[in-house]
């Protein structure tokens, strides 16, 4: 049995490779690159923040109802609060050259963990900021002789379905977790 | 941040010490020929960049197969490329024509079957069993993996017995 699992690492030690050159210049374009594409995922999400603020910045301006103007301001807070929490959540996100070189289990429970985190927190983070602005504007451009409830219910059920399927995708990666090895102490590397 | 010359020294090392065997993680990891060759340069830039920290309190081996792996291991999360649901030891797909494996140990059809078995394994047994694949000793893939060795050489131990149900025995064993 020995001799056929030494066999067994031959074969996958002899299986061809493409050739690899090593290329110092081209590492270091590819890094730049890197951060290129991280740079522009930042400007992406600040253009569509910037639409949504430029959006019902002409609505504070062209509603003269208090209401809408206070909907419209809270909508705007809302949007640069959750940009702001993307920006950071993006940066935590890079795995650093310390953060790869610890243990692959350590390294993926925190990758499983973030990502978890992520999405049990969209309520928190993504949502919950714009629902009071939403509410207050829903109410505003609505007649004034009615509630608006059909406007609220629909608002609500989108909300409701976008956290519901964050916290299912939550509750996969937890159990993705909870199947993992415990941790041990294992030599550090820093 | 501008490389120093230790950095691309210890590169150089590690990228002609296990050049072929990054490959083959890459090769481990991901079925699609483009994106294998994007996970290889990947790897080779984590690689790069990460070598600005190393400071000799571990091997260099240890060292860049942790490193190897885990950028690895992000590639199939953050790009979500489970084409097949990823299973345990015991639940994986055996390999197929135990005859033909018998008869050519070396074929590349076997490197192929082999290949194809560990891209179904969850993490950490793919790793584990790569790494295994790779001559590194239990106790090694402990502190890369961060379990015991104990544990290590129990999850190989179970490869070992799905793998042999597809082998012969030969007499002289």
């Amino acid at each position: 049995m020995t001799e056929q699992f030494e066999a067994l690492q031959k074969a996958w030690q002899a299986a061809p490779e493409e050739p690899f050159v090593l290329d110092l210049a081209n590492l270091q374009k590819k890094a730049a690159g890197f951060e290129r594409t991280i740079r522009n995922r930042n400007l992406r999400e600040l253009a569509a923040a910037a639409v949504v603020i430029a959006v019902f910045s002409g609505y504070f301006v062209a509603f003269p109802d208090l209401l809408a103007r206070v909907g419209s301001a809270l909508i705007i807070l809302g949007t640069m609060f959750v940009v702001g929490v993307l920006y950071v959540q993006g940066k935590e996100g890079e795995a650093s050259g310390a953060e790869l070189a610890e243990t692959c289990l350590a390294a993926h429970r925190r990758m499983l963990q973030r990502q978890r985190d992520l999405l049990a927190g969209v309520w928190l983070w993504y949502l919950l900021p714009l629902v009071p602005g939403l509410t207050v504007f829903t109410f505003a451009t609505n007649p004034v002789d009615g509630i608006p409830l059909l406007q609220l219910a629909l608002n609500a059920l989108v909300f409701i379905g976008i956290g519901w399927f964050n916290a299912r995708g939550a509750r996969k990666l937890q159990q993705e977790l909870d199947s993992l090895p415990l941790p041990t102490q294992i030599q550090t590397l820093f | 941040m501008k490389p120093s010359s230790r950095q691309e020294q210890l590169y150089a090392e590690a990228a002609a010490r296990f050049g072929p065997a990054l490959q083959r993680i890459a090769h481990a990891t991901e079925a699609d020929h483009d994106r294998q060759r994007d996970l290889v340069q990947d790897i080779h830039l984590e690689l790069w960049r990460s070598l600005a920290l190393f400071d000799g309190r571990s091997s260099l081996s240890t060292w860049v197969w942790r490193v190897a792996h885990n950028t690895a291991a992000n590639h199939v999360v953050s790009a979500k490329r489970r084409n097949v649901p990823l299973v345990s030891l015991d639940d994986a797909t055996p390999m197929n024509d135990p005859s033909d494996i018998v008869a050519d140990f070396e074929a590349q059809e076997t490197s192929q079957r082999l290949t194809a078995l560990i891209r179904q394994l969850a993490l950490p047994d793919r790793q584990i069993i790569t790494l295994y694949l790779e001559g590194v000793s239990a106790a090694e893939i402990g502190l890369i993996i961060g379990m015991e060795p104990a544990t290590i050489a129990s999850r190989i131990s179970r490869f070992k017995s799905r793998a042999a149900r597809q082998f012969k025995e030969k007499t002289h064993d």
